[in-house]
Order: C-alpha cells, then sequence, then structure tokens
C-alpha cells in the first residue's frame, strides 16, 4: 500500500470518527415500514374500490331492472396518443368529467401542421400546473416518401389549456422529433427504458436531417426549464446535437452520450468518439477523461487582452477548458455553423496573439476539438 | 473481510439473525459509509434510515440481508450525490481547517459519485475489488480502472 493509500485510509475513518453522526433509530424504522406498509394498503384498497364500484352499480342498475344503461364515460374514437384529463368527481359514484384531446385537436394546437403529426404523449407532474401532459409533433411521410416538416412540443395542463409550446414552423424538414426511447443512433448503450427518468426530466429525441438530438425538458415552478437543449428552425444543433439519451450506471438517472466526429481527413472517413454528459443536480456536466489532453503544447503565443477576435469553433473544446469554464455546451459539432465566444470560455486555449489569422488549433485525444480563430478585417486589409 | 465488515459481521451472513440483531450491528458503520459518500451527515442519516426500511419490508424475502441492506446504502448514496449539486463551497470547513483529513475529505468531492463510493467501500470498508464488483453491480474491470483513475485524480489533487 503506497503513502496515498495510507494517506486515505487514515483521513477516511477520521473524518467519519469527527462527523457525529446520528444512527437512526429502531423505534423510527419500525414506525416508518408501518406507515410505508399502511400507505400500500390503502392504495390497494383505492384501486380495488376504483374497480369494483362502477361494476356493483352495473350489477345493481340491472338487477332492478331499469331500463336506461348505465353511464359510461363518454367513447372516444380518438387514435393514440390522446391527452385524457380527469376532474375530482362530485361523489363517489358520479362519472368523471374528462377532456379528450385527439390527434387532430393536438395538430390543430400546433404551429406546424400541416407538415407535423403527433409522436408522442408523456403525463408528468408539473409543480405549479398539477397533471400535465407533454405531446411532442414530429413530421409527417410526404408524397415522395421522405419524412420531413416542422415540430412542435406542447404542455397541457388537466383543463386542456397549452401553458408551454415550443414550435418549429412547417418549412422545416426535420426528420424526427418524439420522446427519446426509441432507435436513437448511434449509441454505445441500450435505448433508455422511458424518456422520463427518475430525476423527473423528459429526454426527446430530435434530428434535424442527418444525426439525432437530445432535448431535455424538466417541471420547474416556473414553468419548463429546457436546460439549453432547444432547437430553433434557425439552429436546430444546439446543446446537444449528435447525442443520445443513456443510462450508464442503470440507476434510473439518465446521462447524454454525445458523439463527436472529427472529419479527419473527410466527415466519411473520420473517427468518430463520444463521452458522457452526467447529471449533476442542476445541470449537466462532461464527465471529464482521467487524463487531460496535452493540448498546451501547441499553444499560441499571446495574452487575452491581445484576443479581441471573432472566436469560431469547430468541434468540442479540449477537456482542460471544459474544467477551467464549464462551457463545453456552447461548443458546435461540426458543421452547424460558427459561434462567438467570450475569451474567458477558452481559457486552456485561447490566448491568441494579433493579428494572427485563421489559426487553426487543434488539441487531439479523447474529446479533441479543432478551432479557427479569426480576427476581424483591419482597416486596408 | 475489512473494516465495515468486520464492525458489521452480518454483512455477509445469512438469516441466522433477527432483523433488530442486524440493525443494532449495522446502524453506525452504514451512517459512516453513507456519510463518506455523500459527505451529508442529515443526507447520510436519511438514506441510511430509509434503507433499513425497505430491508425491513423484504425481510422475508432476503437470503442475505446485510448484503442487500448494504447495496441500498451505497446505490442510495451514489444516487443521492449524483442529484445532489457536486461543486458546493462549504466556507464552514474553509475557515476551520484544522485537520488534515479535511484535505482528503475535500478532494473526494472531486470525484463523480461511484468513483467516490470505490474510494470509500476500498480503503474505509477495506473490501476487495472483487467484493465491490458485486456491490456495484460491475466487473471486476470497471472497479480496478475505476479505483486507477480515482487515484490519479487525488493524488494530482493531494499532492
Amino acid at each position: 500500500m503506497n503513502e496515498l493509500e495510507t494517506r486515505l485510509q487514515e483521513d477516511l475513518v477520521a473524518a467519519a470518527d469527527a462527523a457525529d453522526l446520528v444512527a437512526p433509530a429502531l423505534a423510527e424504522v419500525m414506525r416508518s415500514a408501518r406507515r410505508s406498509e399502511h400507505r400500500r394498503r390503502l392504495r390497494y384498497a383505492v384501486a380495488v374500490a376504483a374497480v369494483a364500484l362502477p361494476l356493483a352499480a352495473i350489477a345493481v342498475s340491472l338487477l332492478v331492472g331499469r331500463d336506461d344503461e348505465p353511464t359510461r364515460p363518454a367513447a372516444t374514437t380518438t387514435t393514440t396518443p390522446t391527452v385524457t384529463t380527469t376532474t375530482t368527481p362530485e361523489s363517489s359514484t358520479t362519472s368523471t368529467t374528462t377532456v379528450v384531446l385527439d390527434d387532430a385537436e393536438l395538430v390543430g394546437l400546433s404551429n406546424c401542421a400541416p407538415t407535423c403529426g403527433v409522436t408522442g404523449d408523456v403525463a408528468m407532474d408539473h409543480p405549479t400546473w398539477g397533471p400535465v401532459h407533454v405531446v411532442t409533433l414530429g413530421p409527417v411521410r410526404q408524397a415522395d416518401g421522405t419524412v420531413c416538416g416542422g415540430a412542435d412540443i406542447l404542455v397541457i395542463d388537466s383543463t386542456g389549456q397549452v401553458r408551454w409550446q415550443h414550435s418549429i414552423d412547417p418549412s422545416a424538414c426535420y426528420a424526427k422529433l418524439q420522446p427519446a426511447g426509441g432507435d436513437e443512433d448511434p449509441s454505445s448503450y441500450p435505448p433508455v427504458p422511458t424518456p422520463v427518468d427518475d430525476a423527473g426530466r423528459l429526454f426527446i429525441t430530435y434530428n434535424p436531417g442527418r444525426y439525432d438530438g437530445i432535448i431535455v425538458l424538466s417541471m420547474t415552478e416556473d414553468g419548463v426549464d429546457d436546460h439549453r437543449s432547444m432547437v430553433t428552425t434557425e439552429d436546430f444543433a444546439v446543446r446537444w446535437y449528435y447525442a443520445s439519451a443513456v443510462d450508464v450506471d442503470d440507476d434510473g438517472v439518465y446521462e447524454i452520450e454525445q458523439f463527436y466526429n472529427d472529419c479527419y481527413p473527410t466527415c466519411a472517413g473520420g473517427t468518430t468518439t463520444s463521452f458522457i454528459w452526467e447529471w449533476q443536480g442542476d445541470d449537466f456536466e462532461p464527465a471529464l477523461p482521467t487524463s487531460p489532453v496535452a493540448c498546451g503544447a501547441r499553444q499560441i503565443g499571446g495574452s487575452e487582452a491581445d484576443a479581441a477576435l471573432d472566436l469560431e469553433a469547430v468541434g468540442i473544446t479540449c477537456p482542460e477548458a471544459h474544467e477551467a469554464a464549464g462551457r463545453i455546451g456552447e461548443a458546435r459539432p461540426p458543421g452547424s455553423g460558427p459561434g462567438t465566444f467570450s475569451v474567458e470560455s477558452w481559457r486552456c486555449t485561447v490566448t491568441v496573439a494579433v493579428p494572427q489569422t485563421d489559426e487553426v488549433y487543434d488539441c487531439t485525444g479523447p474529446g479533441s476539438a479543432r478551432i479557427t480563430f479569426r480576427r476581424p478585417p483591419f482597416p486596408g486589409d | 473481510m475489512g473494516r465495515l465488515s468486520m464492525a458489521a459481521g452480518g454483512v455477509r451472513g445469512g438469516r441466522d439473525q433477527t432483523f433488530e440483531e442486524l440493525f443494532e450491528r449495522e446502524r453506525q458503520p452504514m451512517v459512516r459509509l453513507a456519510y463518506l459518500i455523500t459527505s451529508s451527515r442529515a443526507g447520510a442519516e436519511e438514506l441510511v434510515h430509509d434503507a433499513f426500511v425497505e430491508v425491513y419490508q423484504r425481510w422475508p424475502q432476503l437470503d442475505r440481508p446485510g448484503a442487500y441492506l448494504r447495496t441500498c446504502v451505497v446505490n442510495r448514496a451514489i444516487r443521492q450525490k449524483k442529484r445532489g449539486r457536486r461543486r458546493v463551497v462549504d466556507l464552514r470547513r474553509e475557515e476551520t481547517v484544522e485537520h488534515g483529513y479535511d484535505h482528503t475529505f475535500a478532494a473526494l468531492d472531486g470525484l463523480v459519485p461511484r468513483a467516490r463510493a470505490m474510494v470509500v467501500l476500498r480503503y474505509y470498508a477495506e473490501m476487495s475489488q472483487a467484493e465491490i464488483a458485486e456491490l456495484l453491480g460491475v466487473p471486476v474491470g470497471t472497479v480496478k480502472s475505476g479505483l486507477h483513475n480515482a487515484l490519479a485524480e487525488l493524488k494530482k489533487v493531494l499532492s
């Protein structure tokens, strides 16, 4: 055992000794167990009653020879998914009021008609709005056989009111927008079993035409948090493009696997690598490689003060930059267009001397990056 | 068997014990273990309480209740750590750094929750890599590489 391991042993014991921990009391554990068992039985009883009472009512009405049919909920002929909401019953034996929105009505609520259709319906609990349905609408097959169109995401409350909406207009040619858990590609892991994970986040897969990307939505007291993952018609490749929802350690709290093609020598012949974004309680952060990539060896001289440049970042910045600034979320995958970044975001690498022009900067290895620096035109250029 | 297992001899044991015996033997070691993984006293105490409730409810079906309990505690601790904010600066700790273990404990916060759990299980609970692999439900190779990487991270921070 080396010095570090010995220190770990001693310090962990010391930390535990000093923590002044209070172990649970047996009586409290037993009480909790009994309460939990009571709740479980109550739930079971309610479920049985929910089935038994209507059946009993039907049986009684038949026995007394009533001519009229027992009251039933209105039958719906809509195709799934539908938004079905239930209000509080007026008494224990009356039927419930149900709001049903069929596919056509949902498409009507969207801004992507006529090139989209309903692709998913996920029931969630909202801390302010109560039970909601998150409805996804994605592209439909066109006359030429291609799947191409606009997309929309609706959050609808129990009264049928649209509380939140994000639209990709019908002129777009998306290939997919639907709850995650299907045929996302590529991924090193099995598809996630449900679109909502144990941390209560909804994962939606979108595909603007080439690669799948991931949108993450959380229901918050203020509305809906999209974790900077929302796409628009103009800029489809935001935070997690070319990515999949995964559950790396199978604990029910999902991660995001993001892929990167170095496009060297060409995108078709390039090397694709991936890394994992982990949930850290309030946001995702990239899981850093344990060995930093030695990008410092290629640093360009100069100072931050000199670097009043427009920076075009292509690819994913090197790991030290993730750690230093936590701005990987602003990086763009290849081909997604330019982005402007502050020097602070790229402290690891961006120390560029003016007037360098078109410096191409490569960090190789896991989480590799290719960053192009272009200075703005000078007078007389 | 390591420190935790000696303190909690029934962890690997079978059903020749009552729930009360298991509880009495394990409650302190489990809270300490959970605390070392989560850094949270209140969180550790709460999750161990919940783990015992789960064990109590499943008691008739459990062949190795001690092992089940430990898995419950470690998994809950990892999950709690994952869901909690990772980079919380504990100012009180910084103001009152008096002990050598404070630095080690703070350095553990830089590890991802599962790697941290591996380190705690290996160097606090003194479990073998094979035992850790079984508890976490991962291959032994994953534990080896996880520990190797975690130690490299810690070495960088602590040196």
